[in-house]
């Protein structure tokens, strides 16, 4: 704080520098530990747990995400979708891929299914893919160690 | 920018900081917002064409061996089926809380749950064990000539099925860094 030597009242001034320091630190910070492609990850889904589960080492250049909830209801792009129609999206999704020149085979798809899902729904889904022609799965569980 | 009007000698430029700091703190408060804490997940990569394509198994000894799960009527696992040992199992899951439940409801629920998947985990090493000794027995681990088909009812649970593939394609190394791997070919029964 400085004190101007005059015979008037004094003025406190701050030095806001280190205070900028700060938030450029937290900035930085932040930019690191957030992961863009989790942000379609959705939170209504609990995923069932395996000491197996590591992460990809990289992400496949073709991949469509279906997600499913405890109550058998499949998220596309965060709204929920009746299992019945999901073929219409996939059918529409691989015609998307070919008309961008892309081979529809090669596409991971990657399940995220609750962890309270009926495997019989789950089952279903990926029965959907295989009749459009997707065959690559990644089922994906949350890591989760424990003791043998 | 501001020019002092004073000689020519004692010329300052100040520079206005403060639309920088305003622009710092709007990114500050994006990534705030924008930040989502979630336990780290992972991937088993699974390739299941359509059963018409698949390849016919040539011999017997190539056939898939079936790993069987029968469900309660909730959904939770009954018992296990695996080379004619049927793995009980007597402890039920209980039901998640609902949303406003007290935290002794929650508590009891994790007790519980505690319990049930401490039943199922051993079941699931057991049934692993096994799986060693079968792949130990005629080809290297994580060879492509065992297969294993899994069994399951419409309603079961589906963190069963990620423990049963768990427990048949791969297993930990004692220092938890590496996995082994063991089965490679598995599918669910049509």
């Amino acid at each position: 704080m400085k004190f101007k030597t005059s015979a008037k009242l004094p003025s406190a001034e701050t030095d806001m520098t280190p205070m900028i320091d700060m938030t450029f630190q937290l900035i930085t910070f932040f930019m690191f530990v957030m992961r863009v492609g989790d942000l379609e990850a959705s939170d209504k889904i609990k995923l069932p747990g395996s000491q197996l589960a590591k992460p990809p080492e990289g992400k496949p250049p073709q991949m469509l995400t279906l997600q499913m909830t405890d109550r058998g209801q499949v998220l596309w792009s965060g709204n929920e979708v009746p299992l019945d129609q999901l073929s219409l999206f996939v059918r529409r999704f691989v015609e998307e891929e070919r008309f961008l020149r892309r081979d529809p085979a090669a596409t991971v798809v990657m399940i995220r299914a609750d962890e309270l899902a009926k495997t019989g729904d789950v089952q279903e889904m990926l029965k959907i893919c295989q009749k459009q022609g997707l065959s690559n799965f990644n089922l994906r569980a949350a890591q989760r160690a424990r003791k043998r | 920018m501001r020019l002092r009007t004073q000689s020519a000698l004692e010329d300052k430029l100040e520079l206005n900081m403060t639309p920088m700091i305003d622009v710092v703190f709007q990114l500050l408060t994006f990534f705030l917002f924008t930040l989502k804490t979630s336990e780290p997940e992972g991937n088993f990569g699974i390739r299941m064409p359509l059963a018409s394509a698949a390849p016919q198994f040539k011999a017997a000894s190539e056939l898939p061996k079936t790993l069987a799960m029968q469900a309660n009527a909730d959904g939770s696992l009954k018992a296990i089926i695996f080379q004619n040992t049927t793995y009980a199992i007597k402890t039920s899951r209980p039901a998640r809380p609902m949303r406003d439940a007290t935290d002794t409801a929650r508590d009891a629920y994790q007790r519980a749950l505690a319990l049930h998947r401490a039943e199922v985990n051993a079941a699931f090493d057991a049934i692993q064990d096994r799986v060693v000794a079968w792949v130990g027995k005629t080809g290297a681990p994580g060879s492509t000539e065992h297969a294993v088909e899994f069994d399951c009812p419409p309603n079961l649970h589906y963190d069963y099925v990620i423990d049963a593939i768990s427990a048949v394609t791969g297993r930990l190394s004692p220092d938890g860094e590496k996995i082994e791997p063991l089965i490679e070919r598995v599918r669910f029964k049509p």
